[in-house]
């Protein structure tokens, strides 16, 4: 059966018809677009009018996220800013400590149970005068109860006393860089990196599996892609297990889920050669709608945690030199390996040393393996300065910047981590384009809240939470950055070929939204609202989830 | 420094390449009676014969005669804390760091749990790469720093080294490398890696090692358990480890351990008979000589 939707606007992202007022679908694909004339021709058709007040666009790729969000919002939301549920409810960002507390001692009077935990997300002190958290503002709500809050960074948590005495680090004398001490001698409750973060993570709700989402966590997960526009979405940093893989299928192949998911497997814990054969031989298990056997390297840490691998002259605060991740070597084999075997690597790279780092070894691994088109992508790549660029098109690599990272957390690296000149270079967009860089933007959500007109909207304007422009020369057009969110995406995970715009033979999948991005002023291009998506052909309305 | 009552860890650092993973499969098939667990990041390249896997799943492999493997993924001290849980208890675990880890913030992780404590950070270096790896423009601070936070370090691999005098000059005016001990294949006896686990069970005997000399101190007299510890322990006798009792001036038994620079010292509960076991290498001096030393010191600086 083929169904004709007719819409306000169809912008295409097809050159060859950029604009159209109808769309015909036919088993979950686009036959084409046009008027009615043109496309009443391929046979007998039902005509949709639902979206005829709407703009469509193709549905957004968002290249760089990660599905636990949806398990994290069944804890406490603590963030600054206002943040929309899987339910479409809209949480106010919590302004202050004490907001934050009473929030927690809400969710903790529902609990029934005495001894279960209490878990928070997204907290975010950077915004509150940098005001110490400690565990005597979590004791305010409980004392019997193990409390636990991550911070937005992922790399920082607060816990409460009952948490930290349950963990056994209630005593004195502790020495560990990770851990600050009150004056009295007693942890504060922060914990700072994963080391410190484990042993009391387990007792309040964040354990080994945490960035592995569950099933409950995955069909939540695919309500906020809806609510963004998102049809594509990449679980950039997944364990694959057996369990995972099949709890994956299961969910993703119920005929109400409304996104393809795109999961990598994350080199760690085993051999570049095993990593490679088990993504070898994930790609036979992919399905329409969840796509396996791409592999993610981790090279280094995070800026704002100093545990990025940063070249001369180094932080701006004087901070050591961070960490690599994966070894030179080990990365170099993965990615001889994986060109040799056709399996395609992101790579994380925050500091510029870990992008020159990843830059040398794939140009070693080209040289052993040519390999046309493969399309090895660079994810973050915070700090690459126009020199990286150049080599990262001569390498025939991707990029997908962190343009939400900008915004949240651009005034802390221009005052603090990398200072103004290399703060103002960031997550260069404009250079990526004028080296000719195959180039998307992303939310990295849980970390910044997932919508693509969001991150479209930073990279446009440069905009940090103190209301600064910063790094004026590495704006970019909303037209670029709309490309970006859709076929620059889809170019990265190579499936450009199925999805990123509106043309015949590619999967149905579009945004459908109540402005035309193209219209509105730039500012405002976080404003557009997204009334749901078509995916595979089949409508989701956000209202109705 | 007193030992505290969790499992003994053994840090083995080194950067790909050092010979860290010969170096564990060698302990396995040493452990001759004692039950090491294992603590890999990947299983990758661990030779375990496939007769003598009892049971493996996703994260473990259980060996005959008591041993077990275990990769840690991203979890390092939920997996020490899982292994300090197994039943029988393992005696020692070994845990085989990744290339790139820094081993001192292993040990300030491992401080935080109270079922394990680091025992020794032993770090192997490729003799025949360290010194353009020293200088490699990525890793050589990593390195470094891994060497650096070593009790002891091992050049792995001496055999393939061309011209050992040239070797052994540039380390000498490297440090920390001027302590190293040259082995190759990773041969290291278990003795000198995980600690003499024999010691105070009968009268103390000094263990065959190869590569290594060893022999039994008998202090002549009640001493400073805490001065005698700094000098084994010091870089005049450059020990490469020693364990055993002593009769404090204050009468009570303690039993000492020193592993490179580190010491740890004890109150026995029992009774035991003084008697320590030396261990040096050809970086020490010369057993005969040490033995003097540790008496003549021992009278003058009236430990």
């Amino acid at each position: 059966m083929i169904v004709i939707y007719s819409a306000k606007k169809i912008i295409t992202m097809n050159p060859a018809k950029p604009i159209a007022s109808y769309v015909a679908v036919k088993d979950g694909k686009v036959l084409g677009t046009g008027n009615l004339e043109e496309l009443q021709k391929w046979g007998e058709f039902r005509l949709d009018t639902t979206f005829e007040d709407k703009i469509i666009m193709p549905g957004f790729v968002e290249g760089h996220a990660h599905t636990m969000e949806g398990t994290f919002w069944r804890y406490v939301y603590c963030g600054f800013f206002d943040r929309m549920d899987p339910d479409g409810n809209t949480w106010s960002g919590a302004k202050t400590i004490d907001t934050v507390v009473q929030r927690l001692k809400e969710a903790e009077s529902k609990l029934t149970d005495p001894e279960a935990p209490l878990s928070g997300w997204q907290l975010d002190p950077i915004y509150m005068d940098n005001k110490r958290v400690s565990c005597k503002d979590l004791d305010k709500v409980s004392s019997t109860r193990p409390i636990g809050v991550l911070h937005a960074s992922g790399h920082i948590m607060n816990v409460n006393s009952k948490a930290l005495e349950i963990g056994g680090l209630m005593k004195t004398g502790i020495n560990h860089p990770g851990i600050p001490l009150d004056e009295d001698g007693y942890p504060t409750g922060e914990l700072y990196g994963p080391d410190a973060m484990t042993p009391i993570g387990v007792h309040v709700g964040f354990n080994r599996s945490m960035t592995d989402s569950d099933e409950q966590g995955l069909v939540a997960f695919g309500k906020l892609c809806v609510r963004a526009g998102v049809t594509t979405v990449t679980d950039l940093a997944a364990r694959l297990t057996e369990d995972g893989v099949d709890s994956m299928l299961r969910i993703t192949n119920q005929e109400s889920y409304p996104a393809t998911v795109v999961p990598l497997k994350v080199f760690l814990g085993a051999t570049p050669k095993e990593t490679v054969d088990l993504a070898v031989s994930l790609k036979k298990k992919t399905t329409d709608r969840l796509k396996l056997g791409r592999i993610k390297a981790v090279a280094d840490g995070s800026i704002q945690g100093f545990s990025a691998r940063m070249r001369w002259p180094g932080y701006y605060n004087g901070a050591p030199n961070g960490l690599w991740y994966t070894a030179p070597d080990q990365l170099s084999e993965l990615y001889r390996l994986a060109l040799e075997a056709g399996v395609q690597v992101h790579t994380h790279t925050n500091g510029d040393e870990a992008t020159e780092m990843a830059l040398d070894m794939l140009e070693g691994a080209l040289k052993a393996n040519p390999s046309p088109d493969h399309r090895f992508t660079l994810q973050h790549c915070q700090l690459a300065d126009l020199a990286q660029f150049r080599r990262m098109k001569k390498l025939d690599m991707c990029v997908n910047l962190f343009a939400n990272h900008h915004f949240y957390w651009g005034d802390e690296h221009y005052r603090l981590t990398v200072g103004p000149d290399r703060a103002l270079r960031m997550n260069a967009c404009s250079t990526a384009l004028t080296t000719g860089v195959p180039m998307a933007i992303h939310s990295d959500a849980p970390v910044t809240p997932l919508g693509p007109l969001f991150t479209a909207w930073c990279a446009v304007n440069r905009i940090t939470a103190s209301g600064r422009v910063q790094g004026e020369a590495e704006k970019i057009a909303a037209k670029d950055a709309l490309y970006a969110i859709t076929l620059g995406a889809a170019y990265t995970l190579h499936m450009d070929n199925e999805v990123g715009s509106i043309e015949t033979g590619k999967r149905a999948d579009f945004a459908v939204l109540e402005d035309d991005p193209y219209s509105v002023d730039p500012e405002n291009l976080k404003d557009v609202k997204v009334w749901g998506t078509v995916q595979g052909g089949r409508i989701f309305d956000a209202k109705s989830l | 420094m007193s030992i505290n009552k969790g499992l003994p860890v053994t840090i083995v650092t080194g950067y790909l390449g050092a010979g860290k993973t010969t170096l564990v499969n060698n302990a396995l098939r040493k452990a001759n009676g004692l039950k090491l667990a294992i603590l890999v990041n990947e299983f990758g390249s661990l030779a375990i014969d496939e007769d003598l896997i009892i049971s493996q799943d996703e994260n473990m492999i259980s060996i005959a005669g008591g041993c077990v493997c275990c990769s840690y993924g991203n979890d390092l001290l939920l997996s020490l804390m899982e292994l300090a849980k197994l039943d029988p208890k393992p005696n020692h675990i070994i845990l085989e760091a990744s290339g790139v880890a820094i081993p001192s913030a292993i040990e300030t992780s491992i401080s935080l749990i109270e079922e394990c404590y680091v025992e020794s950070i032993v770090a192997l270096v490729d003799a025949e790469q360290i010194r353009d790896q020293l200088s490699d423009k990525y890793v050589a601070d990593t390195i470094l720093a891994q060497i650096q936070s070593a009790d002891l370090i091992f050049a792995n691999k001496i055999d393939l080294v061309k011209n050992l005098s040239d070797f052994n000059y540039w380390a000498s005016n490297s440090p920390p490398l001027d302590s190293c001990i040259c082995v190759f294949h990773s041969n290291i006896e278990l003795d000198v890696l995980l600690g003499v686990k024999r010691v105070g069970e009968s009268n103390p005997q000094s263990p065959h090692i190869n590569e290594f000399w060893s022999k039994t101190y008998i202090p002549s007299a009640p001493l400073d358990p805490k001065a005698f510890a700094e000098l084994l322990s010091g870089s005049d006798l450059k020990l490469v480890r020693t364990k055993g009792y002593v009769r404090g001036t204050d009468g009570k038994t303690y039993l000492i351990q020193t592993v490179g620079h580190r010491y740890y010292i004890d109150l026995s509960a029992e009774l035991k008979e003084p008697g320590v076991v030396l261990i040096g290498s050809k970086s020490s001096k010369h057993e005969s000589e040490v033995l003097e030393n540790i008496g003549e010191l021992s009278e003058k600086s009236d430990i």
